[in-house]
């Protein structure tokens, strides 16, 4: 009983060095502040954009990579530990951004404290996510590679345009005047959190279950293993964390738009996922942050040849990592990919 | 703890382990079974031989619940297990192993021969993801488990290589050690010596028996290698074009005409 407190409690530590972690860098990058006003702007998420270090510009960037990060890792978790190849993870995305957009807004009083929001808004966002995540990955799972990839595919799809025709959250006008209490601490903590668990789910014995049944799914049943319950309950992970993404993303911005989670955004998750590695979390973190800030870092280039020259450097530079390194920046050909030293 | 050490369900003795009735096999027109009917004991070990596509391998995804018999029925236990889905057959405790070796490749040789305890082990999600006690504790008890199976198949030198760096012989053995994880009351070995050198054979073959012996299971192997089966089986099955043609002793099976008109030009 003494041991098993103990543990727990190592798990619970672990989780406010996060935090703490999480707001001392963005004291840091707020440059300092020591009024009790700018901590309280921290801490309780006041909108936060103005001052410190960073200019807004960085500061939006900075949170979109975040939650690009959590989708990165999310995604992971499916495809590159189970094998999936699902195709519909903006959808899941859209689901927690409008869901938890719709709580705040219409649920509950707008007095309510901005702390309590927001973990509400992830705790609402990753839950409806989750459920549909638990229903298509029901429906889908008995079908397998590309199959799947084509079935989720459409399941984006039929969420985006459920989305679109519902009034109440904006149908096509998208939807305005979200509160905006996501900031940098807020982001940094809970991609962290998210690491966390998939990593902690890697270790475990349902990871190497996961690994199992993507490499031989046969040899995984007679071990015992029910491969199908196993691949729900990873795209039940999966869905959650991505919803806690959504949210986070819909009280960013303040606004929503359905056509931000086309399959056009799927596919970019995927790619995160292939450029850093399949199979490695560290990997999916590599890979959702540098395609969140390359499409950015030459925006700079636009400036000075006044074309847009973007689109065409983004492409070349992942065409030039998948031919020079195909199996991704932290991928290998025999499953020996690497991971950074604190993921290990 | 209880669920870990395996509780083998001790069949009432007039009641055979596994048992075959009249089942047959079609892939389309091809009859890779028909109407096998045999049986099996407890705590024995058995053989199964036949020329190449006499429908051997095809019986072991019958008992193991990959293909459900086009006709007939299977009983394991004296409970009818047609339909069944492989993994719960594999919980129930058939274990087999693959002619064409299916080993979790990327994963090391200790995770290959783990992954078969994880029905077994207690504690969800929850226990995992905050590393419990209770969590750890089952962890490492797996974790010795399997380290005592690589030990037994003389694997344990190679625990931490990923298992596809393994020597083909040394695969077959990791394949069993995964499916002794199981804690089989019936093992299904197809070929197990296909591939190895014959003093690799001889090894294998004291292994198989040894195996046999002290865990007290019931053993089918399938094999090519007459003298490997006759060695060591006590009783054998000959199956010929999907049918069962033969079954008894080694002497008895090497002085049946059938036997030996089967075996004609396919010398081994
Ligand atoms: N999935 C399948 N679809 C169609 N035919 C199959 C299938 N599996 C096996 N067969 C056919 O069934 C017959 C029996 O095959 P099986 O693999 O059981 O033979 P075997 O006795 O194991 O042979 P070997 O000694 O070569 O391993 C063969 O004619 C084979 O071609
Ligand atoms: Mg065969």
């Amino acid at each position: 009983m003494q041991k098993i407190k103990h543990y727990l409690n190592q798990t619970v530590v672990k989780i406010f060095l996060l935090l703490f972690v999480s707001f001392l860098i963005s004291w840091v990058l707020s440059g300092f502040p020591f009024s009790d006003q700018a901590l309280s702007q921290i801490l309780f998420l006041k909108p936060f954009r103005t001052s410190g270090l960073l200019s807004p510009y960085v500061y939006s960037i900075l949170i979109l990579l975040g939650i690009n990060v959590m989708l990165s890792v999310s995604l992971a978790l499916l495809n590159g530990f189970c094998g999936l190849f699902t195709m519909g993870h903006a959808g899941f995305m859209a689901i927690g951004a409008y869901s938890s957009a719709s709580f705040i807004m219409f649920a509950i009083p707008s007095s309510t404290p901005l702390l309590l929001k927001l973990i509400a808004a992830v705790l609402i966002g990753g839950s409806m996510s989750a459920i549909v995540g638990f229903v298509i990955g029901y429906s889908s799972l008995r079908l397998a590679g590309d199959y799947l990839g084509m079935v989720t595919l459409g399941f984006g799809e039929i969420i985006r345009i459920a989305i679109l025709n519902i009034d109440a959250v904006g149908g096509a006008r998208g939807m305005i005047d979200i509160p905006q209490f996501t900031n940098l601490f807020s982001v940094m903590f809970v991609s962290a959190l998210i690491v966390l668990i998939v990593k902690r789910i890697r270790e475990s014995r349902f990871g190497r279950t996961m690994f199992a049944i993507k490499e031989n799914e046969i040899a995984a049943q007679m071990m015992g293993i029910n491969p199908t319950k196993i691949k729900v309950q990873a795209f039940v992970f999966s869905s959650f964390m991505a919803g806690m993404a959504g949210a986070l993303f819909a009280h960013s911005e303040g606004y929503l738009s359905t056509q931000t989670f086309t399959f056009v955004k799927s596919f970019e998750i995927i790619a995160m996922n292939v450029i850093g590695g399949l199979g490695s979390i560290s990997g999916a973190i590599v890979g959702g942050a540098l395609l969140t800030v390359l499409p950015e870092g030459f925006r700079v280039l636009q400036d000075f040849t006044g074309i847009d020259l973007r689109m065409i450097i983004y492409a070349l530079t992942i065409t030039l990592i998948m031919i020079f390194l195909p199996q991704g920046l932290m991928g290998s050909k025999n499953g020996n990919v690497k991971e950074f030293k604190w993921l290990k | 703890m209880a669920q870990m050490t395996s509780t083998i369900t001790t069949t009432t003795s007039n009641q055979p382990l596994l048992k075959l009735d009249n089942m047959s096999l079609y892939f389309g027109g091809v009859r890779a079974n028909h109407q096998v009917t045999f049986s099996m004991g407890e705590g024995l070990l058995y053989g199964l031989i036949g020329p190449n596509g006499a429908g051997k391998s095809t019986i072991f995804n019958v008992i193991t619940g990959l293909y459900t018999p086009t006709s007939g029925d299977v009983f394991f236990q004296g409970e009818s297990i047609k339909g069944r889905p492989s993994y719960e057959l594999a919980k129930r405790g058939i274990g087999r192993t693959f002619q064409n070796i299916r080993l979790f490749k990327e994963l090391t040789v200790l995770e290959n021969v783990m992954t078969s305890f994880f029905h077994q082990t207690p504690g969800g999600y929850g226990s995992a993801l905050f590393r419990t006690d209770f969590y750890s504790a089952n962890e490492k008890i797996v974790r010795e488990k399997s380290l005592e199976l690589l030990e037994l198949m003389g694997l344990i030198d190679n625990a931490e290589e990923k298992a596809q760096s393994l020597p083909y012989g040394k695969q077959r053995k990791l394949e069993m050690a995964r499916a002794l994880g199981l804690n089989p009351t019936l093992l299904l070995l197809d070929e197990p010596a296909a591939g190895l050198n014959p003093s690799e054979t001889k090894e294998l073959t004291n292994l198989i028996a040894k195996i046999q012996k002290t865990k007290k299971i019931s053993v089918l192997l399938i094999e090519h290698d007459m003298k490997l089966v006759m060695e060591i089986c006590e009783k054998i099955f000959v199956l010929d074009y999907g049918t069962l043609i033969a079954e008894g002793g080694a002497a008895e099976i090497q002085s049946n005409p059938r036997v030996i008109e089967a075996y004609l030009g396919v010398e081994d």
